[in-house]
C-alpha cells in the first residue's frame, strides 16, 4: 500500500535541440488528486503524454504500480494504457460509433468485461453524468461539453488505476467548462488517483490534494493548494497566479 | 533479352523519343492556352456563357481520351479538315488537357477566399486589378501541383498516338518488334517494351521531381519567417 | 470513299444491338477492375501504413512504376511481352489484370492520403484506451478514412472505366472496339462517335450518381 502509484525520477525529454523536460521528479500516491499547472511551453503537456507513452522519453525513469514503463514497446504500452485512462483536450470520440458503442467498444474488444456487463456499466455511467438519453446519439450530434463527458466516461469504462487529463476544458465554451470540471471532481472524489493538467484555478483550489507547478521543463512548486495559492515559494508561481485570476 | 536490338536501332528510337517530347510540349502549350481561356470564361458571371463552356468542358472530360483522339483523327473530315496522326494526337490531347486544365484553373480561382476579394474591393481597386494582382497570384499555388499532374498524364498520353499511326516512342517500339520478329524470329517484345518503359519512367519521374522542387519554392515564400 | 455528312438514325438503330454488347463488355471489365483495384488499394495502403519491411518498398516501387509510365505501354508489355517468358493469357483477362494493377496503384495512393489526414487525436484516443493497433486500424481508422476518401475512390473508378477503352488496342471487344470496327466497315463515323459519346457520358454520370449515394449513406451518423 505504500508503493506510489506513479513514480517519476529525473525524467528528461528533448525535441531535437530543444529540451522540454529537464529532469522531473514526482511521486503520486494512491487516491491522490494532482493538478499540474504551468504556462504554455512549461512542458506540462509533454510530461503527461510521456506518462501515457504517447511521447518517448530520453532519460530518467517512470514506475507505474512498481513496474518500470519508460522504455516499453508499443504492445507492452497497450497493457499499461488499459490501466491508465487519458482524456484529451479534443475529446476524440469515434465519429462513426454512437455514444453507447464508443463506451463499450474497448472494454469488450480487450476482454475487460462481457458485452452485457459493458452495456450495463455504460448506461450506469451515462446516468451518472446526465447523458442517459444520448446513448444512441452520434458524437456529431452532441455539444463539446457533452462529447467531453462521454470521453471521460469512455476512459473510466476500462476501470483504470489512474486517470490522466490533458487540459480537458481548454477546447470548451466557458459555460460548459464548469459542468465538465464538476464531473471530473465527482468522479475522482471517491478515491480514484488522478493527474489533471489545467489552468482552472478554482478547480485546482477546490479539488486538488497537491499542486505541481511547472516552468521551462522543471517542477518548481509541489505543495498543497492552500500553500500554493497563499504563499508560493517562487516568483514565477506568484506571477502565474496573479495573471490567471 | 537482346540489348543488341536496342543499340542497333538507337537512332530510330532517339528520333521517336524526340517526337514524343515535341508532341508533349506542343500539347502542353496549346492545352494551357485553352485552359486559361476556357477556365477564365467559365467563371464569368453571365450564366448562359458559363453554362455553355461548362458543358463543353464536361463533354471533353467524360469521354475516354482515346475516343477523343480517334474522333479528331477519323472525324476531322466531317468538319472538312484533314489531320495527320501527329497533328490529330496533339490537337485532341490539347483539347482534353485544356478541358481538365480549365477545371483546375476554375477550382484554383474559386478557392481564393471571398474575404480576399472583398477587402481588395473595399480598398477601391477595380475588378480587373483585383483579379490580376490579388486573385491570380493566390490561385496559382493550388493550381500548380494539379496542373503538373495533368502534364504528366499528357506526357504519357502521347503514346496514344501510336494507335493512329504517329511515329512516336510506342509506335516505334511496335515497328522494331514487328521487324525483328519477321526477319530474325524470336520474341523481342520483352526487351523493347522494357526499354521504352524505362524511358517513359525516366521522363515521368524527372517531371515529378521538377514539380516537387517547384512546389517547395512556391511554399517557401508563404512560410512564416 | 467519303464519310456521309448527315446523321442516319436508322443506321444507328441497326447498329445499336452490337454497340450495346460492346458497352456491356466495357461495364463488365470496368466493374471487375474497380473491384480488384479496391482490394489492392486496401492491401497496399495497409502495407504502407504498417511499414511492413520489404513489402513496403515493393509497394512504393509498384506505385512509382504504374504512375510514371503510360497505361497503353503497360498493356502492350503485358499482352505482347509476357508470352515470351511463358505467361500466356487471353486479351480480356490480360486487360483486366493490367487495368486492375493500374487502378490498384491509384487507390492505394488515395487511401494512403486519407489515412494520413486522419486527426491525430482520433488515433491517440484509441491508443490510450489500450486497443490493439490492428483493431484500431480496422475498426476506427479505416471506417473513418473511407468516409472521406469516397470521392477520390470514385474518381479513380471513373478513370478506370474510361481507360478500359484502351483495351481496344489488344482486341478486347469492348465499346470503343465495336464502334471503331463499325466505322472501319461502314464509314459511318458520325453516328458511331455520337453513340460513343452518349454511351460513355451515361456510364460516367451513372457512376457519379452511385458515388453520391454511397457517400450520402456512409455519412449518415456524421451529420448533425
Amino acid at each position: 500500500m505504500d508503493t506510489p502509484v506513479l513514480e517519476v525520477k529525473a525524467l528528461k525529454k528533448r525535441y531535437g535541440s530543444l529540451e522540454v523536460l529537464k529532469g522531473i521528479d514526482m511521486s503520486v500516491s494512491a487516491c491522490e488528486r494532482i493538478v499540474v499547472m504551468g504556462s504554455s511551453g512549461s512542458g506540462k503537456s509533454s510530461f503527461i503524454r510521456c506518462l501515457n507513452g504517447l511521447e518517448k522519453t530520453d532519460e530518467g525513469t517512470i514506475h507505474f504500480l512498481g513496474d518500470s514503463i519508460e522504455s516499453l514497446g508499443e504492445s507492452s504500452w497497450r497493457r499499461v494504457r488499459q490501466k491508465m485512462g487519458m482524456v484529451f483536450q479534443n475529446y476524440s470520440l469515434f465519429p462513426h460509433f454512437n455514444v453507447l458503442k464508443n463506451l463499450m467498444f474497448a472494454p469488450i474488444r480487450e476482454r475487460v468485461m462481457s458485452a452485457s456487463e459493458a452495456e450495463r456499466k455504460a448506461l450506469g455511467w451515462l446516468d451518472r453524468v446526465g447523458l442517459r438519453d444520448k446513448a444512441q446519439a452520434y458524437p456529431a450530434q452532441l455539444s463539446g461539453g457533452q462529447q467531453q463527458r462521454v470521453a471521460i466516461v469512455r476512459s473510466m469504462m476500462m476501470q483504470p488505476d489512474v486517470m490522466l487529463f490533458d487540459e480537458p476544458t481548454s477546447a470548451l465554451d466557458p459555460e460548459t467548462v464548469g459542468e465538465v470540471l464538476s464531473i471530473i471532481d465527482d468522479l475522482t472524489a471517491d478515491g480514484l488517483t488522478s493527474i489533471v493538467v489545467t489552468h482552472e484555478m478554482g478547480f485546482a483550489r477546490r479539488c486538488a490534494d497537491r499542486i505541481v507547478f511547472m516552468d521551462e521543463g522543471r517542477i518548481i512548486e509541489d505543495c498543497p493548494p492552500e500553500q500554493f495559492f497563499t504563499a508560493p515559494a517562487t516568483d514565477r508561481a506568484r506571477r502565474f497566479i496573479s495573471s490567471h485570476k | 533479352m537482346n540489348i543488341q536490338l536496342i543499340y542497333a536501332n538507337a537512332g530510330f528510337f532517339t528520333k521517336a523519343a524526340l517526337l514524343t517530347l515535341a508532341m508533349f510540349a506542343a500539347s502542353v502549350a496549346l492545352a494551357t492556352l485553352i485552359a486559361v481561356i476556357f477556365g477564365g470564361l467559365a467563371t464569368i458571371k453571365n450564366s448562359a456563357v458559363r453554362t455553355a463552356f461548362r458543358i463543353v468542358i464536361e463533354f471533353l472530360r467524360d469521354v475516354p481520351l482515346i475516343v477523343n483522339v480517334f474522333f479528331v483523327f477519323f472525324g476531322a473530315p466531317i468538319f472538312g479538315l484533314q489531320l495527320g496522326p501527329i497533328e490529330a494526337t496533339v490537337v485532341s490531347l490539347a483539347l482534353w488537357g485544356g478541358a481538365n486544365g480549365a477545371e483546375i484553373v476554375r477550382g484554383g480561382i474559386n478557392a481564393v477566399s471571398a474575404h480576399q476579394i472583398e477587402s481588395a474591393r473595399a480598398l477601391g481597386l477595380s475588378r480587373l486589378c483585383v483579379f490580376a494582382f490579388i486573385v491570380v497570384p493566390q490561385a496559382v499555388r493550388p493550381i500548380i501541383p494539379a496542373y503538373a499532374g495533368l502534364c504528366t498524364v499528357l506526357l504519357q498520353s502521347t503514346s496514344l498516338g501510336a494507335l493512329v499511326g504517329a511515329p512516336e516512342l510506342l509506335k516505334s517500339a511496335q515497328i522494331i518488334i514487328e521487324r525483328a520478329a519477321y526477319f530474325q524470329g524470336g520474341m523481342p517484345g520483352m526487351t523493347v517494351y522494357t526499354f521504352i518503359l524505362v524511358l517513359y519512367f525516366a521522363a515521368g519521374s524527372t517531371l515529378t521531381r521538377l514539380t516537387r522542387s517547384l512546389e517547395r519554392r512556391l511554399n517557401r515564400s508563404t512560410q512564416p519567417s | 470513299m467519303n464519310t456521309t455528312s448527315h446523321f442516319d438514325w436508322s443506321y444507328l438503330a441497326t447498329a445499336l444491338p452490337l454497340l450495346l454488347v460492346g458497352l456491356r463488355m466495357t461495364v463488365v471489365v470496368a466493374l471487375s477492375c474497380i473491384f480488384f483495384s479496391l482490394i489492392l488499394g486496401y492491401i497496399g495502403s495497409a502495407i504502407l501504413y504498417f511499414e511492413i519491411p520489404f513489402a513496403y518498398r515493393c509497394v512504393r516501387g509498384y506505385i512509382a512504376l504504374i504512375r510514371n509510365t503510360p497505361l497503353l505501354v503497360q498493356i502492350f508489355f503485358f499482352y505482347f511481352g509476357l508470352p515470351e517468358i511463358g505467361i500466356r493469357v487471353d486479351a480480356t483477362l490480360s486487360g483486366i489484370i493490367v487495368l486492375s494493377l493500374w487502378g490498384g496503384a491509384y487507390q492505394t495512393e488515395n487511401l494512403r492520403g486519407a489515412l494520413l489526414s486522419l486527426p491525430r487525436a482520433l488515433i491517440e484516443g484509441a491508443r490510450s484506451l489500450g486497443i490493439h493497433p490492428l483493431r484500431i486500424y480496422i475498426s476506427v481508422m479505416l471506417p473513418v478514412a473511407t468516409r472521406t476518401v469516397v470521392p477520390a475512390l470514385m474518381n479513380t473508378s471513373v478513370s478506370i472505366t474510361k481507360n478500359s477503352a484502351l483495351l481496344t488496342a489488344i482486341g478486347v471487344p469492348e465499346f470503343t472496339y465495336v464502334a471503331m470496327d463499325n466505322i472501319a466497315s461502314t464509314y459511318r463515323s458520325l453516328e458511331n462517335f455520337f453513340a460513343l459519346f452518349v454511351g460513355y457520358l451515361t456510364v460516367v454520370l451513372a457512376m457519379s450518381a452511385v458515388a453520391n449515394l454511397v457517400e450520402h449513406s456512409l455519412g449518415r451518423g456524421f451529420r448533425k
